[in-house]
Protein backbone atom coordinates (compact mmCIF):
# COMPACT_ATOMS: atom_id res chain seq x y z
CA UNK A 1 0.00 0.00 0.00
CA UNK A 2 2.82 2.37 1.00
CA UNK A 3 4.77 1.66 -2.19
CA UNK A 4 1.67 2.28 -4.29
CA UNK A 5 1.08 5.49 -2.41
CA UNK A 6 4.67 6.71 -2.95
CA UNK A 7 4.41 5.68 -6.57
CA UNK A 8 1.39 7.94 -6.87
CA UNK A 9 3.43 10.80 -5.47
CA UNK A 10 6.25 10.04 -7.88
CA UNK A 11 3.89 10.47 -10.81
CA UNK A 12 4.08 14.20 -10.06
CA UNK A 13 7.71 14.12 -11.16
CA UNK A 14 6.49 14.06 -14.73
CA UNK A 15 5.55 17.73 -14.39
CA UNK A 16 8.12 19.66 -16.41
CA UNK A 17 8.50 23.26 -17.58
CA UNK A 18 7.89 24.26 -21.15
CA UNK A 19 11.29 24.10 -22.97
CA UNK A 20 10.63 27.44 -24.68
CA UNK A 21 10.03 29.08 -21.29
CA UNK A 22 13.25 27.57 -19.92
CA UNK A 23 15.33 28.92 -22.80
CA UNK A 24 13.71 32.36 -22.74
CA UNK A 25 13.96 32.77 -18.97
CA UNK A 26 17.60 31.60 -18.88
CA UNK A 27 18.65 34.03 -21.59
CA UNK A 28 16.79 36.96 -20.00
CA UNK A 29 18.31 36.34 -16.60
CA UNK A 30 21.88 36.03 -17.82
CA UNK A 31 21.65 38.99 -20.22
CA UNK A 32 19.67 41.50 -18.19
CA UNK A 33 20.53 40.66 -14.61
CA UNK A 34 23.87 41.09 -12.87
CA UNK A 35 25.04 39.92 -9.49
CA UNK A 36 24.81 42.58 -6.82
CA UNK A 37 28.39 43.67 -6.09
CA UNK A 38 27.83 44.92 -2.56
CA UNK A 39 26.32 41.69 -1.24
CA UNK A 40 29.54 40.93 0.70
CA UNK A 41 29.13 44.18 2.56
CA UNK A 42 25.70 43.27 3.84
CA UNK A 43 26.76 42.45 7.42
CA UNK A 44 28.78 45.68 7.57
CA UNK A 45 25.81 47.69 6.40
CA UNK A 46 23.61 45.89 8.86
CA UNK A 47 25.98 46.87 11.69
CA UNK A 48 26.36 50.44 10.51
CA UNK A 49 22.61 50.69 10.20
CA UNK A 50 22.14 49.44 13.73
CA UNK A 51 24.81 51.78 15.07
CA UNK A 52 23.35 54.72 13.19
CA UNK A 53 19.96 53.92 14.65
CA UNK A 54 21.39 53.75 18.18
CA UNK A 55 23.26 57.05 17.66
CA UNK A 56 20.09 58.70 16.36
CA UNK A 57 18.17 57.39 19.35
CA UNK A 58 20.80 58.80 21.73
CA UNK A 59 20.72 62.19 20.03
CA UNK A 60 16.93 62.32 20.25
CA UNK A 61 16.98 61.25 23.90
CA UNK A 62 19.72 63.73 24.85
CA UNK A 63 17.91 66.60 23.10
CA UNK A 64 14.75 65.65 24.94
CA UNK A 65 16.60 65.57 28.29
CA UNK A 66 18.24 68.96 27.55
CA UNK A 67 14.90 70.43 26.65
CA UNK A 68 13.43 69.19 29.91
CA UNK A 69 16.35 70.55 31.98
CA UNK A 70 16.22 73.92 30.20
CA UNK A 71 12.51 74.20 30.75
CA UNK A 72 12.92 73.20 34.41
CA UNK A 73 15.68 75.79 34.73
CA UNK A 74 13.41 78.38 33.19
CA UNK A 75 10.74 77.46 35.70
CA UNK A 76 13.30 77.85 38.50
CA UNK A 77 14.27 81.27 37.21
CA UNK A 78 10.67 82.31 37.15
CA UNK A 79 10.15 81.00 40.65
CA UNK A 80 13.26 82.80 41.86
CA UNK A 81 12.22 86.04 40.22
CA UNK A 82 8.81 85.78 41.81
CA UNK A 83 10.35 85.10 45.20
CA UNK A 84 12.71 88.05 44.79
CA UNK A 85 9.83 90.31 43.82
CA UNK A 86 7.83 89.21 46.87
CA UNK A 87 10.85 89.79 49.07
CA UNK A 88 11.37 93.32 47.67
CA UNK A 89 7.73 94.13 48.27
CA UNK A 90 8.01 92.90 51.88
CA UNK A 91 11.15 94.96 52.46
CA UNK A 92 9.53 98.04 50.93
CA UNK A 93 6.46 97.59 53.14
CA UNK A 94 8.57 97.29 56.31
CA UNK A 95 10.56 100.36 55.25
CA UNK A 96 7.34 102.31 54.76
CA UNK A 97 6.12 101.22 58.21
CA UNK A 98 9.47 102.20 59.77
CA UNK A 99 9.48 105.59 58.06
CA UNK A 100 5.91 106.21 59.19
CA UNK A 101 6.73 105.43 62.83
CA UNK A 102 9.91 107.50 62.76
CA UNK A 103 8.05 110.38 61.18
CA UNK A 104 5.37 110.26 63.85
CA UNK A 105 7.98 110.20 66.63
CA UNK A 106 9.85 113.13 65.17
CA UNK A 107 6.62 115.07 64.69
CA UNK A 108 5.61 114.39 68.26
CA UNK A 109 9.01 115.46 69.56
CA UNK A 110 9.00 118.60 67.50
CA UNK A 111 5.47 119.44 68.65
CA UNK A 112 6.47 118.96 72.23
CA UNK A 113 9.53 121.16 71.81
CA UNK A 114 7.55 123.88 70.08
CA UNK A 115 4.74 123.78 72.64
CA UNK A 116 5.78 126.08 75.59
CA UNK A 117 2.70 125.01 77.53
CA UNK A 118 4.07 121.62 78.10
CA UNK A 119 4.54 121.33 81.86
CA UNK A 120 7.72 119.30 82.14
CA UNK A 121 9.61 121.75 79.93
CA UNK A 122 8.41 124.89 81.67
CA UNK A 123 11.26 126.89 83.37
CA UNK A 124 9.04 127.81 86.28
CA UNK A 125 8.24 124.21 87.01
CA UNK A 126 11.88 123.28 86.79
CA UNK A 127 12.93 125.98 89.25
CA UNK A 128 10.22 124.86 91.69
CA UNK A 129 11.38 121.30 91.51
CA UNK A 130 14.98 122.43 92.15
CA UNK A 131 13.93 124.33 95.28
CA UNK A 132 12.06 121.27 96.57
CA UNK A 133 15.09 119.04 96.04
CA UNK A 134 17.39 121.52 97.80
CA UNK A 135 14.95 121.87 100.71
CA UNK A 136 14.97 118.12 101.14
CA UNK A 137 18.80 118.06 101.82
CA UNK A 138 19.40 116.87 105.45
CA UNK A 139 20.74 119.38 108.01
CA UNK A 140 23.87 118.90 110.28
CA UNK A 141 21.71 117.95 113.22
CA UNK A 142 19.89 115.35 111.29
CA UNK A 143 23.24 113.96 110.16
CA UNK A 144 24.45 113.66 113.82
CA UNK A 145 21.24 111.91 114.85
CA UNK A 146 21.64 109.43 112.02
CA UNK A 147 25.24 108.73 113.15
CA UNK A 148 24.21 108.12 116.77
CA UNK A 149 21.42 105.76 115.70
CA UNK A 150 23.80 103.78 113.62
CA UNK A 151 26.15 103.35 116.58
CA UNK A 152 23.31 102.16 118.78
CA UNK A 153 22.00 99.75 116.32
CA UNK A 154 25.28 98.18 115.05
CA UNK B 1 36.44 21.06 -4.49
CA UNK B 2 33.25 19.41 -5.73
CA UNK B 3 31.92 20.23 -9.16
CA UNK B 4 28.90 22.09 -7.80
CA UNK B 5 31.04 24.16 -5.45
CA UNK B 6 33.30 25.05 -8.34
CA UNK B 7 30.30 26.14 -10.43
CA UNK B 8 28.99 28.28 -7.57
CA UNK B 9 32.41 29.85 -6.94
CA UNK B 10 32.75 30.72 -10.61
CA UNK B 11 29.19 32.09 -10.68
CA UNK B 12 30.01 34.21 -7.64
CA UNK B 13 32.92 35.64 -9.64
CA UNK B 14 30.42 36.61 -12.34
CA UNK B 15 30.76 33.63 -14.70
CA UNK B 16 27.44 33.46 -16.55
CA UNK B 17 28.07 30.04 -18.04
CA UNK B 18 28.49 28.48 -14.58
CA UNK B 19 25.25 29.99 -13.37
CA UNK B 20 23.62 28.79 -16.59
CA UNK B 21 24.67 25.24 -15.75
CA UNK B 22 23.22 25.60 -12.24
CA UNK B 23 20.02 26.96 -13.79
CA UNK B 24 19.70 23.95 -16.11
CA UNK B 25 20.29 21.59 -13.19
CA UNK B 26 17.85 23.02 -10.68
CA UNK B 27 15.22 24.93 -12.64
CA UNK B 28 12.95 21.92 -13.45
CA UNK B 29 12.54 20.88 -9.83
CA UNK B 30 12.03 24.45 -8.63
CA UNK B 31 9.43 24.91 -11.38
CA UNK B 32 7.67 21.66 -10.32
CA UNK B 33 7.64 22.74 -6.68
CA UNK B 34 6.17 26.14 -7.55
CA UNK B 35 3.71 24.69 -10.07
CA UNK B 36 2.31 22.26 -7.48
CA UNK B 37 2.04 25.12 -4.98
CA UNK B 38 0.42 27.70 -7.26
CA UNK B 39 -1.41 25.28 -9.62
CA UNK B 40 -1.14 27.75 -12.49
CA UNK B 41 1.33 27.42 -15.36
CA UNK B 42 1.71 31.18 -15.87
CA UNK B 43 2.33 31.82 -12.17
CA UNK B 44 4.78 28.93 -11.99
CA UNK B 45 6.77 30.31 -14.92
CA UNK B 46 6.78 33.88 -13.60
CA UNK B 47 7.76 32.86 -10.08
CA UNK B 48 10.44 30.44 -11.28
CA UNK B 49 11.93 33.26 -13.34
CA UNK B 50 11.90 35.54 -10.28
CA UNK B 51 13.55 32.86 -8.13
CA UNK B 52 16.51 32.41 -10.49
CA UNK B 53 16.81 36.11 -11.18
CA UNK B 54 17.06 36.71 -7.43
CA UNK B 55 19.51 33.82 -7.07
CA UNK B 56 21.78 35.25 -9.78
CA UNK B 57 21.61 38.75 -8.31
CA UNK B 58 22.48 37.55 -4.82
CA UNK B 59 24.74 34.61 -5.53
CA UNK B 60 27.67 36.42 -3.88
CA UNK B 61 25.76 36.33 -0.63
CA UNK B 62 25.56 32.52 -0.67
CA UNK B 63 27.89 30.78 1.76
CA UNK B 64 28.85 27.09 1.58
CA UNK B 65 29.13 26.66 5.34
CA UNK B 66 26.87 23.65 5.90
CA UNK B 67 24.18 25.03 3.63
CA UNK B 68 23.36 23.13 0.43
CA UNK B 69 22.74 25.23 -2.67
CA UNK B 70 19.40 23.41 -3.22
CA UNK B 71 18.18 24.52 0.22
CA UNK B 72 19.13 28.10 -0.62
CA UNK B 73 17.15 27.93 -3.88
CA UNK B 74 14.14 26.29 -2.21
CA UNK B 75 14.17 28.94 0.49
CA UNK B 76 14.01 31.65 -2.16
CA UNK B 77 11.25 29.72 -3.93
CA UNK B 78 9.29 29.21 -0.72
CA UNK B 79 9.49 32.94 0.15
CA UNK B 80 8.60 33.92 -3.41
CA UNK B 81 5.46 31.76 -3.30
CA UNK B 82 4.49 33.27 0.07
CA UNK B 83 4.95 36.79 -1.35
CA UNK B 84 2.88 35.79 -4.37
CA UNK B 85 -0.02 34.68 -2.17
CA UNK B 86 0.26 37.82 -0.09
CA UNK B 87 -0.09 40.10 -3.10
CA UNK B 88 -2.41 37.97 -5.27
CA UNK B 89 -5.47 36.22 -3.96
CA UNK B 90 -6.40 34.56 -7.24
CA UNK B 91 -6.89 30.87 -6.80
CA UNK B 92 -7.59 28.08 -9.25
CA UNK B 93 -8.47 24.55 -8.31
CA UNK B 94 -5.79 21.97 -9.08
CA UNK B 95 -8.23 19.82 -11.00
CA UNK B 96 -8.47 22.61 -13.62
CA UNK B 97 -4.79 22.42 -14.54
CA UNK B 98 -4.60 21.80 -18.32
CA UNK B 99 -3.21 18.37 -19.01
CA UNK B 100 -0.98 19.48 -21.87
CA UNK B 101 1.37 21.02 -19.27
CA UNK B 102 2.11 17.57 -17.89
CA UNK B 103 4.53 15.28 -19.69
CA UNK B 104 2.79 12.38 -21.45
CA UNK B 105 3.37 8.76 -20.41
CA UNK B 106 4.01 6.13 -23.11
CA UNK B 107 1.02 3.83 -23.69
CA UNK B 108 -2.67 4.83 -23.74
CA UNK B 109 -3.69 2.56 -20.86
CA UNK B 110 -0.85 3.77 -18.65
CA UNK B 111 -1.56 7.33 -19.72
CA UNK B 112 -5.16 7.27 -18.52
CA UNK B 113 -4.24 5.46 -15.36
CA UNK B 114 -1.46 7.90 -14.52
CA UNK B 115 -3.60 10.94 -15.23
CA UNK B 116 -6.26 9.69 -12.85
CA UNK B 117 -3.63 9.03 -10.21
CA UNK B 118 -2.05 12.45 -10.68
CA UNK B 119 -5.36 14.21 -10.35
CA UNK B 120 -6.17 12.27 -7.23
CA UNK B 121 -2.81 13.01 -5.63
CA UNK B 122 -2.85 16.66 -6.61
CA UNK B 123 -6.35 17.08 -5.25
CA UNK B 124 -5.36 15.37 -2.00
CA UNK B 125 -2.31 17.64 -1.71
CA UNK B 126 -4.53 20.70 -1.73
CA UNK B 127 -6.17 19.40 1.46
CA UNK B 128 -2.88 19.53 3.38
CA UNK B 129 -1.60 22.62 5.15
CA UNK B 130 1.31 24.63 3.68
CA UNK B 131 4.07 22.99 5.73
CA UNK B 132 2.81 19.47 4.95
CA UNK B 133 2.56 20.31 1.25
CA UNK B 134 6.13 21.67 1.25
CA UNK B 135 7.57 18.62 2.97
CA UNK B 136 5.71 16.13 0.75
CA UNK B 137 6.70 17.96 -2.45
CA UNK B 138 10.33 18.35 -1.43
CA UNK B 139 10.71 14.85 0.00
CA UNK B 140 8.69 12.59 -2.29
CA UNK B 141 8.43 14.56 -5.50
CA UNK B 142 11.79 16.33 -5.66
CA UNK B 143 13.64 13.87 -3.41
CA UNK B 144 15.45 16.27 -1.08
CA UNK B 145 17.02 15.02 2.13
CA UNK B 146 15.53 15.91 5.51
CA UNK B 147 18.51 18.18 6.15
CA UNK B 148 17.97 20.06 2.90
CA UNK B 149 14.24 20.41 3.64
CA UNK B 150 14.93 21.56 7.19
CA UNK B 151 17.35 24.25 5.99
CA UNK B 152 15.03 25.38 3.22
CA UNK B 153 12.02 25.71 5.52
CA UNK B 154 14.07 27.00 8.50
CA UNK B 155 12.97 24.11 10.73
CA UNK B 156 14.77 21.34 12.58
CA UNK B 157 15.14 17.91 11.01
CA UNK B 158 13.01 16.51 13.83
CA UNK B 159 10.23 18.95 13.00
CA UNK B 160 10.47 17.96 9.33
CA UNK B 161 10.12 14.26 10.27
CA UNK B 162 7.04 15.01 12.37
CA UNK B 163 5.46 17.08 9.57
CA UNK B 164 6.28 14.33 7.06
CA UNK B 165 4.68 11.65 9.25
CA UNK B 166 1.48 13.67 9.71
CA UNK B 167 1.38 14.66 6.04
CA UNK B 168 1.66 11.05 4.84
CA UNK B 169 -0.99 9.92 7.30
CA UNK B 170 -3.39 12.66 6.15
CA UNK B 171 -2.61 12.11 2.50
CA UNK B 172 -3.16 8.36 2.76
CA UNK B 173 -6.48 8.88 4.49
CA UNK B 174 -7.54 11.35 1.82
CA UNK B 175 -6.59 9.03 -1.04
CA UNK B 176 -8.28 6.00 0.57
CA UNK B 177 -11.45 8.04 1.06
CA UNK B 178 -11.30 9.23 -2.53
CA UNK B 179 -10.85 5.68 -3.87
CA UNK B 180 -13.71 4.38 -1.73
Amino acid sequence: MKDLFLEQLHTLKTIKPDPSFAARSRTQILLNTHPVTHSHRKPFFAWTGALAFVALLLVILSSFVNRVSVSSLALNKEALAKELQDLTIAIQLSEVAYHQSVGQTINTALNEIKNSKTSHLSTITLQKEKAVIESQTPSSEEKEIDALLNKVLF
Amino acid sequence: MKEEELLITKAQQGDEQSFGTLYDRYMPQIYRFIFLKTRRKQDAEDLTHIVFMHAWEHIKGFSFQGFPFTSWLYRIAHNTVIDHYRTSRSYEDITKVPEEYIAEPSSDATQIDQKIKMHEVQHALTQLDADQQNVILMKFVNELSNKEIALALEKTEGAVRVIQHRALKNLRALLVTHEA
